[in-house]
């Protein structure tokens, strides 16, 4: 009887881990193409995915803006697809489509009944071999896009604190500007400079094929060979490499925006997301604001009831990135109310080891977060092109959580002391517009 | 053995390489066969206290969730607005056993999630925690404390969430489209506001939670690693002391569409974009045999990046980022309508958009082909939603919920399938009520009112929803000039041509002021070119006199005489040459620009700029409604400001017979006696 309980936990323990694991295959094509397979026959769907590694900080700083739109215009139709057609194709299919850009990539995916993945193959394929880039779909993104900025930007409150979070917290660094970008260099570019910009990152060796769901693996690399093969490999695309110098100082600035509430975000430049100080870091942000027992929260919203809403979250990318706390006052209160609890917890951290208990709070949160992340293809699919872009190793998607249980509390102590100072940081300060001086009004 | 399988390996490496596929690019690949979809089922039992649970069994990932949701009428809040939402927080903010910090670090320990509100309580996290979390919703659920403290620290934060949405364009379009639909003292139209959470006690939270959290009305769904068996036991133990009683019902009337298309606004002069919706209310609950036809119209509309839509008012006139239309299915009412949030410039362009394809809905059959790829659209969104267990378990509890026959989501595709062209036609002229849309825009009216007339008189609301005065701002009308207003003023009065040949005009006017023991006489005269003099005196005594004539001008009375010179000197001469200063203008147009088109309390009137004064023409009648000057004083700028309050005829030609001027806290009236004119 025994025999068989330790049988069973045995068992279950293997099926546990089995369900866990996200088994996957993954190879280069000829011209560089690198293709990420998962088998998952769950549902009959399948996500097929591709991501360019191309984003705002490849581009040049006259011509901000070109990844995202070209994300637009990536939809605009091929040789063989008419313009406008693209979307068709999907949703006749029972299909759903989309894509983003970030300042680091591009991503574009088809969600497809499995029976239609092929389809999901064509599209793509035309999209990196011959996309159509004319004149009349520049016009039409070109304006479609600005109601972009004034939808996302323009017209939301606080809207624009990325962007001024950025533009001050790098100055030579791409990441100086955001992937909206700039409509006045939109408005300035010429058809040939697209045609020049698809040229350059548009290729197999800048991108990554990943495809999870109801698929046979087989007959999905046979079909990817024909749809993607023979698409020519381009020159190799050369990540920048700007040396920011350091901040030097804390630059701090008020924005005078269309809000009633004020609201503080202090960002620090963060190291690349793949080192061991940016997993720190995340862990730092979590003890600060993870939940409601978290330490910002509790201070600023349950204590001192200075803040409406608090949050600590590292903005990681591919080479730095911003560590922010972003604080909205509670009515009636303003940013000097919360500014010195902000700090205040911001020291502590500097100069107190996290406890014990806290230390496993916050593992446990980020396992619970790693465990319930990929339940979806489309999230593998992604989470597979990420790791394998940015990381060089497709399977952390099944072992990101042990460089989460590698971070020491001296770790956490260390990074705070190291980032989270003033040194390093920029304040923003988003004030409402009726408290705007006369003076800079007259400006 | 090693050398064979080698072999067979490599035997079977060169069959793949010689059956390589061929692919047309010339055209989509065609679809293999589909495999068949699997909804899913869910366990279903009941508590002896009458509260129904649904469990979907999923053990792919080590996790669960378990939601607690009640069923129950919507609420009228009336002047406590937002009580019902401040007791749905309050329900997790701490219990008997556990305060509202323990409660949170319980729940933040485990790496897990928890939240109440008004008609829910839910849990989820890792599977091996199944119990703590059981215990967690089941104190809350059981022994909640409704702390004073926490109470206040909500209310305030609603407070601050209330300014915070003052300046959300979103949130100001739904509390504007709920209002104009279903009128503020409707539950899917009343809107929280100071007033409403200012009033709003812990014993009105305390009381809902009493009467309507009961098991009688309630459903558990767990989804996740858990068996049914396990999570009834687990639920028997600890909800056993969960009683039911009877909970109040509400019932209420159907809303109505109103009898023709309204044109509702807020005024929002920050913004660069108009958040636009229209639409109108429907009457269409769950299960209802039009719903597949309007989920296939609505599609081919505006269900995604391939509707007319998008596809019109993104993808051919680049007006917006996206356009959608949707539709909601309810017990009571719900809404059908399409929206896009358009730069300021073509906000009645991209309406007069939405109006044609909705009447292209309702006018055209659908083609073929578009009914065909709006259901694979529908049937693949639904396939696809399959991926998510907790589709299974709203399957369940809706079918509960709603009554639905148990094979109801089994046979959507078919009903979906069923649809036909005419179908689409029939409901698209049923629910699509293009005679008694309600356009709601929130945007800058100073941009975009003037046009949005075309769709009917414009109505103005405050961010709440309520009803308010149309705000002031300028526009410019078709066809209105700075001629067309001063032409118009002169016709209302008689004509210019009748007062360029007046020679001579005397007028005898009193003043009164305020807190002034008597009347102020004044009188003067003009003979034109030459001679202009005016006077104030009262009870026989002169309080100042001026007098031109020919070229000089001197004053007279309390503080003495002087010789005028200057601006002084300019400006009698200047009364002496125009018997009424308006007459100026028709010599001199470019002094004086038309700014355009306002409101000035409820009266439509132009805006006229002359040099440091404004006057307002009435749009109706041309005449002269208002002028303000500003001029510098010894303390700072004074404003005069003076309304013409009514007007005389005087040997048929109209002159002012009374007028009201404020200058600061100052405001006297005059009133003209009497005109004399030749």
């Amino acid at each position: 009887m025994k025999r068989l309980l330790l049988f069973g936990a045995l068992l279950l323990a293997g099926g546990a881990q089995a369900q866990n694991n996200i088994s996957f295959e993954e190879y280069d094509l000829d011209n560089g193409l690198h293709v990420i397979l998962h088998e998952d026959h769950t549902t009959p769907i399948a996500a097929v995915t591709v991501l360019y590694h191309v984003g705002s900080k490849n581009e040049n700083p006259e011509r901000t803006g070109f990844a995202h739109f070209f994300e637009h215009l990536l939809f605009e139709g091929s040789e063989n697809i008419k313009r406008g057609e693209f979307d068709s194709y999907v949703t006749n299919a029972g299909g759903a489509l989309n894509a983003n850009t970030s300042q680091d990539r591009t991503f574009y995916y088809e969600l497809l009944p499995s029976n239609q993945m092929e389809l999901g193959l064509w599209l793509e394929s035309e999209r990196m071999m011959h996309a159509n880039i004319q004149q009349i779909g520049v016009e039409t993104q070109r304006e479609v896009v600005k109601e972009e900025k004034r939808q996302r930007v323009d017209n939301q409150p606080y809207g624009s604190w990325l962007e001024n979070m950025m533009k001050n917290l790098y100055s030579e660094h791409p990441y100086n500007w955001v992937p909206i970008g700039s409509m006045d260099h939109l408005n300035a570019a010429q058809l040939d400079e697209f045609m020049a910009f698809y040229k350059k990152f548009y290729i197999p060796n800048n991108a990554t094929l990943s495809i999870a769901g109801d698929i046979d693996v087989a007959k999905t690399k046979e079909l990817i060979a024909a749809y993607f093969g023979s698409i020519p490999a381009g020159e190799p695309v050369v990540q920048p490499t700007v040396e920011e110098p350091a901040l030097g100082g804390e630059k701090s600035l008020t924005v005078y925006d269309n809000i009633q509430l004020p609201a503080v975000m202090m960002g620090y430049r963060m190291p690349p997301q793949t080192s061991d100080d940016a997993y720190a870091l995340q862990m730092a942000s979590t003890v600060l604001s993870g939940g409601p027992s978290s330490r910002m929260y509790k201070r600023l919203v349950d204590q001192d009831q200075t803040a409406l809403q608090v949050f600590a979250f590292p903005f990681t990318l591919e080479q730095g990135g911003a560590f922010i706390t972003f604080s909205l006052a509670n009515a009636g209160k303003g940013i000097d109310d919360m500014t010195p609890a902000l700090e205040e917890e911001i020291v502590k951290l500097q100069t107190e080891l996290i406890s014990e208990r806290e230390f496993e709070k916050i593992q446990n949160q980020m396992e619970s977060g790693f465990i319930q992340s990929n339940s979806t293809m489309a999230g593998i699919a992604e989470s597979l092109a990420d790791y394998h872009t940015y990381y060089g190793d497709a399977d952390l998607i099944n072992t990101e959580l042990v460089r989460y249980q590698n971070v020491t509390r001296e770790d956490i102590q260390r990074v705070a002391q190291q980032y989270l100072v003033k040194d390093n940081r920029v304040v923003l300060k988003y004030l409402p517009k009726s408290e705007e001086p006369q003076a800079t009004n007259a400006q | 053995m090693r050398k064979l399988m080698y072999s067979i390996i490599g035997l079977f490496t060169a069959v793949t390489l010689t059956a390589q596929v061929t692919i047309d690019r010339t055209t989509a690949p065609e679809p293999t066969p589909a495999r068949s979809i699997e909804l899913g089922s869910a366990a279903q039992f009941e508590l002896k206290n009458g509260l129904k649970v649904f469990v979907v069994e999923n053990h792919k990932l080590p996790r669960i969730s378990m939601s607690l949701i009640l069923d129950r009428d919507p609420i009228v809040e009336a002047s406590k607005a937002g009580y019902v939402s401040i007791a749905g927080d309050m329900i997790g903010a701490g219990t008997a056993n556990r305060s509202k910090a323990v409660l949170d670090e319980e729940v933040d320990f485990m790496g897990a999630n928890f939240g109440t509100s008004a008609s829910s309580i839910r849990i989820g996290g890792l599977s091996k925690y199944t119990d703590q979390l059981v215990d967690i919703l089941s104190d809350v659920l059981l022994n909640p404390t409704f702390p004073q403290e926490e109470f206040e620290k909500l209310k305030s934060q609603m407070l601050s969430g209330l300014q915070a949405n003052a300046d959300d364009p979103d949130a100001i379009s739904g509390n504007l489209r709920g209002a104009t639909l279903y009128g503020l003292e409707h539950p899917y139209g009343e809107v929280m506001t100071e007033a409403t959470v200012e009033t709003i006690t812990v014993e009105d939270c305390k009381a809902y939670f009493n009467t309507y959290f009961r098991p009688n009305i309630a459903y558990m769904v767990i989804i996740g690693d858990i068996t049914a068996k396990d999570a009834e036991k687990k639920l028997k133990k600890a909800l056993k002391k969960w009683a039911p009683a009877e909970v109040p019902q509400h019932a209420y009337a159907k809303t109505a569409v109103p009898a023709a298309q309204r044109v509702v606004m807020v005024d929002k002069p920050s913004a660069v974009q108009s958040v636009v919706w229209l639409g109108n209310i429907i009457d269409l609950p769950h299960g209802h045999p039009d719903i597949e036809p309007l989920r296939v119209a609505n599609q081919i509309l505006g269900g995604g990046m391939s509707g007319r839509l998008f596809t019109n008012l993104r993808e051919d006139k680049a007006f917006t980022y996206g356009a959608y239309s949707n539709f909601g299915v309810d017990e009571l009412n719900a809404t059908f309508g399409a929206s896009a949030k358009v730069r300021n410039e073509v906000t009645d362009s991209a309406i007069t958009e939405f109006l044609n394809e909705i009447g292209r809905m309702r006018t055209e059959a659908v083609s073929e082909d578009d009914l065909i790829a709006a259901k694979a659209s529908l049937s693949g969104s639904f396939g696809r939603s399959l991926e998510s267990p907790a589709s299974a378990a709203n399957f369940a509890l809706n079918i509960a919920r709603y009554d639905l026959s148990a094979d109801y989501y089994n046979n959507y595709l078919a009903r979906l399938d069923a649809v036909t062209a005419e179908d689409v036609l029939r409901v698209s002229n049923q629910y699509m009520d293009a005679d008694h849309l309600t356009i709601t825009v929130v945007g800058k009216a100073q941009d975009v009112a003037g046009k949005l007339s075309a769709f009917g008189a414009v109505e103005y609301f405050d961010a709440n929803g309520a009803s308010t005065d149309a705000p002031t701002f300028l526009f410019t009308p078709e066809g209105v000039t700075k001629e067309t207003v001063v032409n118009a003023f002169f016709n209302a009065i008689g004509g210019a041509e009748a007062f360029q040949n007046i020679k001579e005009l005397e007028q005898e006017m009193s003043l009164v002021a305020p807190g002034m023991p008597g009347a102020v006489s004044m009188y003067s005269k003009k003979i034109v070119p030459s001679y202009y003099v005016t006077e104030q005196s009262m009870q026989g005594m002169t309080l100042m006199k001026v007098e031109y004539k020919d070229g000089e001008a001197n004053s007279s009375g309390m503080r003495g005489n002087a010789t005028l010179e200057g601006d002084e000197l300019a400006s009698t001469a200047k009364e002496a040459q125009y018997v009424i200063s308006e007459l100026a203008w028709l010599d001199d147009m470019s002094s004086i620009t038309f700014d355009g088109q306002t409101l000035m309390a409820g009266k439509d009137v132009y805006q006229i700029t002359d040099g440091d004064a404004v006057h307002y023409f009435d749009v109706a009648t041309g005449l002269l409604h208002m002028s303000t000057e500003t001029t510098e004083g010894p303390e700072g700028d004074v404003t005069v400001t003076t309304v013409y309050d009514s007007w005389q005829e005087v040997n048929g030609l109209i002159f002012v017979k009374s007028i009201s001027q404020s200058a600061g806290p100052q405001s006297f009236t005059i009133t003209v006696d009497k005109v004399t004119w030749k």
